[in-house]
């Protein structure tokens, strides 16, 4: 619930009970404004419920404090944005070791782990650029990459492919399919069919209006 | 360890974002730079002054017995000599003339001295051991010591004779024998030192006056004592210790440092209230950086350190920079920019070389008064910006 108790106090979401299994991958589907994002900020220890109750990894996360809800999301989750979320004046390697730069990991050992990344999303080649110089395909492999920094074993992505062409598209779809053979659990949301359609999909989730419409196994 | 890398990685992001914002940051630090320097020069100069001072009356009489009649200083009859020598704790008692010659030609007020030599307690000791010694080595009369100021006022050049007149209006003829070093220009720039006689002869001061009795007291732990028997014994007399004349220059400097140091409050107020507003007026590309930081597991104490780190970089090195800047303008250039307000606008400017000096103290003094004020300033503007909410970039 968003701005609560003022006029302007709007549900995002009600009577949601989703539970994502270790080394599922999940993808939400909805039109816009049907509280996808929200949801995968709950998932992502970004928001905390104003009502009811989350968990993850046995823990419940619902009543954490702003700090120790940071701690869990540093711990567990890579977050992958709609629309990228990088610094575009740092270069690639700096936007990859940024969630690492609290953690006090020594720069040497930052740029070891973001070049492994670099290298296996073929971004190589562009660690030095600032990020403004990449293309669509590249900054989302880039985002995708310093989700990763952290090896958490959740990936949350809003949206992954939404500026990305249908080649693009299956490329990242790949890399995420890679993610969860690793044994990674995946929650993506998407509106795209072939996101949908991906064999590496465990389970579609629809969200409308703020509530679950169906959750269950994908049908074949 | 882990904490003090993250000290350290947040330190290093602090700084590349400093030089992101380039322009914006030398503004403020070029501003604040010129603020410590203002303070830090008047406070290097008055503390230089103060002690130089306290070095050149090291020299000077314990006691200096004048008289006064109607609250103003008039010649002292030599008959007090006696009784003053025969206080139990006074080693000698020398007399001195000293007056004023005022030059309208030049309009320059001339400090004229007549010692009977160049004796602990009536002189610094320095002078005994200079050129100045010659003055009262035996010869003729009407040679005299002056300052280079003074060489300059008289338009002497290189010339060794000058003349003055006398009271009568009759001419008094002097050599110039020697020149005081440029060290001492605090207390020599308007002087013109001459023999006992001589002065005498200037101003047509009968035998038995003088202007002041310069008492030497065997012990310095006994000098308020001998002082106050002075007073008892001499009554209508000042009786002027060594410690109260150096309170008194102190007293000179600090409050024209003082007055300073008020001027230059309202320059940091004003500098402080602009730095506010500078690190409280966030553009949406840092709230967004904000954003993006926290979204990627920065807490909020990481971007409150992180702006502290900004506001300190900047203060610090600005604080470095103007503090050298004030000390090297000591050093290489004897504080010109303030010397006037220290010394005064006099015709005789004094040109002595100012010994920079580097007190712990004084440097945390100035410290606490430029940075401290400008990461208070910020420190609000930084926690502001720290509780934008990482689900704004979402």
């Amino acid at each position: 619930m968003y701005n609560r108790g003022e006029a302007n106090q709007v549900v995002a979401l009600r009577d949601i009970d989703l539970e994502v299994a270790a080394g599922e991958m999940v993808c939400l589907q909805g039109p816009s404004g049907s509280g996808k994002t929200t949801l995968l900020s709950i998932i992502g220890c970004i928001l905390a419920p104003t009502t009811g109750r989350a968990m993850l990894a046995g823990r419940k996360i619902s009543r954490l404090p702003e700090h120790f809800l940071t701690l869990y999301r540093r711990q567990y989750v890579g977050f992958v944005f709609q629309h990228f979320v990088m610094l575009n004046h740092l270069s690639v390697l700096d936007n990859l070791t940024l969630p690492l730069l609290p953690l006090g990991i020594a720069p040497k050992d930052s740029a070891r782990r973001a070049d492994r990344l670099l290298e296996r999303f073929s971004l190589s080649h562009r660690r030095d650029f600032p990020a403004s110089q990449l293309s669509g395909g590249e900054l989302q492999r880039a985002a995708i990459a310093r989700a990763l920094i952290n090896d958490p074993p959740l990936l949350v992505a809003d949206e992954p492919t939404a500026h990305l062409d249908s080649r693009l598209t299956l490329i990242v779809m790949e890399l995420l399919g890679q993610l969860k053979k690793e044994g990674r659990t995946l929650v993506i949301s998407s509106h795209d069919p072939l996101v949908a359609g991906h064999p590496s999909i465990d389970r579609l989730v629809t969200v409308h209006d703020g509530t679950l419409v169906t959750a269950g196994p994908r049908a074949s | 360890m882990r904490f003090f890398g993250r000290l350290q990685n947040i330190l290093d992001y602090a700084i590349s974002g400093l030089r992101r914002k380039v322009l914006k940051n030398c503004a403020v630090f070029l501003v604040f730079s010129v603020v410590v320097f203002l303070f830090a020069s008047f406070q290097l100069i008055n503390r230089a002054l103060t002690e130089l001072a306290g070095e050149i009356l090291d020299g000077a009489p314990d006691i200096t017995v004048q008289q006064l009649a109607v609250g103003r200083q008039v010649s002292i009859p030599l008959t007090g000599r006696e009784a003053v020598a025969a206080i139990f704790g006074v080693r000698r008692v020398d007399e001195r003339i000293w007056g004023y010659y005022f030059d309208p030609a030049t309009a320059a007020n001339y400090t004229v001295v007549g010692l009977p030599g160049l004796l602990p307690g009536v002189a610094p000791k320095s002078w005994a051991q200079s050129e100045v010694a010659q003055l009262f080595s035996p010869g003729r009369p009407g040679r005299v010591v002056i300052s280079p100021a003074v060489r300059e006022q008289l338009g002497l050049d290189q010339r060794r004779f000058f003349s003055l007149y006398r009271p009568d209006l009759s001419l008094a003829s002097f050599e110039v024998v020697a020149d005081f070093f440029p060290e001492t220009d605090l207390v020599t720039a308007d002087l013109i030192l001459m023999r006992l006689a001589d002065a005498r002869d200037l101003f047509a001061v009968p035998d038995d006056l003088v202007t002041d009795l310069l008492v030497t007291v065997g012990n310095p732990l006994e000098i308020d004592t001998v002082a106050e028997k002075i007073r008892g014994l001499l009554p209508g007399v000042r009786v002027i210790t060594r410690q109260q004349m150096l309170k008194t220059y102190e007293v000179v400097f600090g409050w024209r440092s003082g007055l300073g140091g008020i001027c230059l409050l309202t320059a940091l107020v004003t500098f402080v209230i602009l730095a506010w507003d500078k690190a409280s007026g966030l553009s949406a590309e840092e709230v967004r950086e904000v954003g993006v930081l926290k979204v990627l597991g920065w807490q909020t104490t990481d971007i409150i350190f992180l702006r502290f780190c900004e506001s300190a970089v900047v203060a610090c090195t600005a604080f470095a920079c103007g503090y050298l800047l004030a000390w090297l303008h000591l050093l290489l250039f004897d504080g010109g920019f303030f010397r006037p307000i220290f010394l005064g606008w006099s015709v005789l400017r004094p040109a002595f070389p100012l010994a920079p000096p580097l007190v712990l103290a004084d440097l945390l003094v100035v410290l606490a008064i430029s940075v401290l004020p400008y990461l208070c300033a910020t420190a609000v503007p930084a926690w502001r910006a720290a509780v934008v909410r990482a689900d704004s970039v979402l």
